[in-house]
């Protein structure tokens, strides 16, 4: 049986870099440039190489897991991708339950210096095995 | 120019090719209509694989269920192999994640298949949403809708 949800997910952090970019570049095959080349990034309105936006994504992911136990599936997250992580930023995932009876989260993704990446709303359910 | 597709198979992605000289062609956005299927691929879980993630994420791996967050990797390796060459520029604007609870070992092996689930112009951007499955033996694992700018 499902535990109760806590009022708050566990902050988790990740330091971005250029180390952590090219694996994840590796685990996920997406290459772009914008995540390695200076050069290449400063000819965009980015200006400097920005962190894969599915790394946050991981984090967030991570983040939920380790807040709410495996007793909680998530039914559906519902993230849009606000700004980018520049590499060598540091971003903290975390949530906050809003509605308790539909098991529904306020989730983010900040970077340490304020500014919002990632937001959206989780919805959870219990687990049931397959 | 005239685009023929390769047949589909397991594995491969649904690429489409230039007539004359039979390299692969540029997706476009013309190109995409909702239900169009870009393929499937096998996607394993192995020893490298989940290194790269535990590098990238400082975390231990475990010794038996994979992180969710492997399957998001997973799902979007899946999505960016399966529909190339893409044109540079795209953006990854949004992403819908559900999971079914089906918890997956390491190891596995899943499948990610893709298809279009919509388009639209919208501020004279063109907006693709890609729908993105992950399944292990035939059961699914999660999905997810990507929305994206898309660049042509």
């Amino acid at each position: 049986v499902a535990g109760s949800l806590p009022s708050e997910l566990i902050p988790l952090r990740l330091t971005t870099s250029h180390e952590t970019s090219a694996r994840y570049a590796d685990l996920t095959a997406d290459h772009n440039p914008i995540h390695f080349d200076a050069a290449f990034a400063a000819s965009t309105p980015f200006g400097a190489p920005i962190a894969h936006g599915t790394q946050s994504l991981g984090l967030l992911m991570l983040c939920i897991e380790k807040s709410v136990g495996v007793e909680w599936t998530v039914t559906e997250l519902q993230i849009r991708f606000v700004k980018p992580v520049k590499v060598g930023e540091t971003v903290v995932a975390g949530g906050e339950l809003a509605d308790e009876t539909h098991r529904v989260y306020h989730v983010f993704v900040d970077t340490e210096a304020g500014q919002r990446a990632i937001e959206g709303t989780l919805r959870l359910s219990p687990n049931t095995p397959t | 120019m005239r685009i023929v597709e390769s047949p589909r198979a397991f594995g491969m992605p649904i690429q489409k090719l230039d007539f004359m000289t039979q390299a692969p062609a540029l997706w476009t956005f013309d190109d995409f209509e909702p239900g169009r299927s870009f393929g499937r691929m096998e996607i394993r879980l192995d020893s490298r694989r989940l290194a790269l993630w535990s590098q990238v994420f400082g975390e231990n791996v475990g010794d038996n269920e994979v992180s969710s967050s492997v399957l998001v990797a997973a799902m979007m390796e899946g999505y960016l192999k399966l529909l190339q060459p893409r044109p540079p520029g795209n953006v990854h604007a949004s992403q819908v994640l559900s999971f079914t609870g089906r918890q997956v070992q390491l190891g596995a092996a899943l499948t990610a298949s893709v298809k279009c689930h919509d388009k639209y112009l919208k501020t004279d951007r063109r907006w693709v949403i890609f729908h993105v499955a992950l399944a292990e033996c035939g059961q699914e694992v999660m999905s997810g809708d990507i929305t994206t700018i898309w660049a042509r």
